[in-house]
């Protein structure tokens, strides 16, 4: 699974990042001191952190890309720096159950 | 940043600031940068990365900024954060999982759930966390490429 397909399988609105990344799995939290320790390399990360520490923590632990659920959407300078740093940042009008439910069926 | 080249180790410093949390992690992204750069295995990068920024996260939550240097040789990196902050009264208490001090204005942000010392102690391979209360704190991480 990638990024790019992901997007498909799923309709998500893409805000940020042109990159293909290989998925391996699926993280869910908004608390970022939790997610520098918990989110894995090549996680899709769901979270509702939209602010430009969203971007600095998904870059470190090298997430494949991140899911705003609920439709969510960031400010200019967010994406902005997320094209920047080539984070690929997506919105959802889903919940992050029903997200992370799909994501877990593409992946098996 | 300022670059001072020695022989065999490249030493990148940086000034954190306190509070600034939107340019919060630059140092720890240049450094990123510069051992991808460098040709560092991508596990050995994503854990110098990841304790860089919860060090550096800590000088913009409770160090009142600091500086930031990387020593970066073929087989190391050192990273050493000084802060002229209030210090750090128990160290022990501050290692512990779960244990902050942090303001509901920074938990709001997101930070402040007390991960941040166990997590660069689980990233690295040495740590020394040194403090004295009015005077400030220093923070060396060490990680051995190969290791």
């Amino acid at each position: 699974m990638t990024t790019k397909k992901l997007e498909k399988e799923l309709g998500l609105q893409r805000l940020s990042g042109n990159v293909d990344k290989d998925i391996e799995s699926c993280y869910i939290s908004d608390m970022l001191s939790r997610v520098l320790g918990g989110c894995q390399s090549g996680d899709v990360w769901i979270t509702v952190q939209t602010s430009l520490n969203m971007v600095a923590v998904a870059i470190m632990t090298e997430a494949a890309c991140v899911i705003f659920p609920e439709g969510l959407s960031a400010p200019d300078n967010v994406v902005e720096k997320a094209d920047e740093e080539g984070l690929t940042i997506f919105s959802s009008k889903e919940t992050a159950f029903s997200l992370a439910t799909k994501i877990a069926a593409l992946l098996k | 940043m300022v670059n001072d080249n020695k022989s065999d180790t490249l030493i990148q410093k940086y000034t954190v600031c306190a509070n600034d949390f939107a340019s919060a992690g630059a140092a720890s992204a240049s450094v990123k940068k510069t051992l991808k750069q460098l040709g560092f295995s991508p596990d050995f990068i994503r854990r110098t990365s990841i304790a860089m920024y919860e060090g550096e996260i800590n000088m913009v939550i409770h160090g009142g900024g600091g500086i930031a240097e990387a020593e970066i040789a073929e087989n190391y990196v050192k990273i050493t954060l000084t802060d002229e902050g209030p210090g750090i009264a128990d160290i022990d208490l501050a290692m512990r999982e779960g244990f902050s001090t942090a303001s509901e204005s920074v938990r709001e942000l997101g930070f402040g759930a007390g991960m941040g010392l166990p997590n660069i102690k689980k990233q690295a391979d040495e740590i020394n966390l040194s403090s004295e209360v009015g005077v400030g704190t220093t923070l060396v991480i060490s990680l051995f490429s190969g290791a």
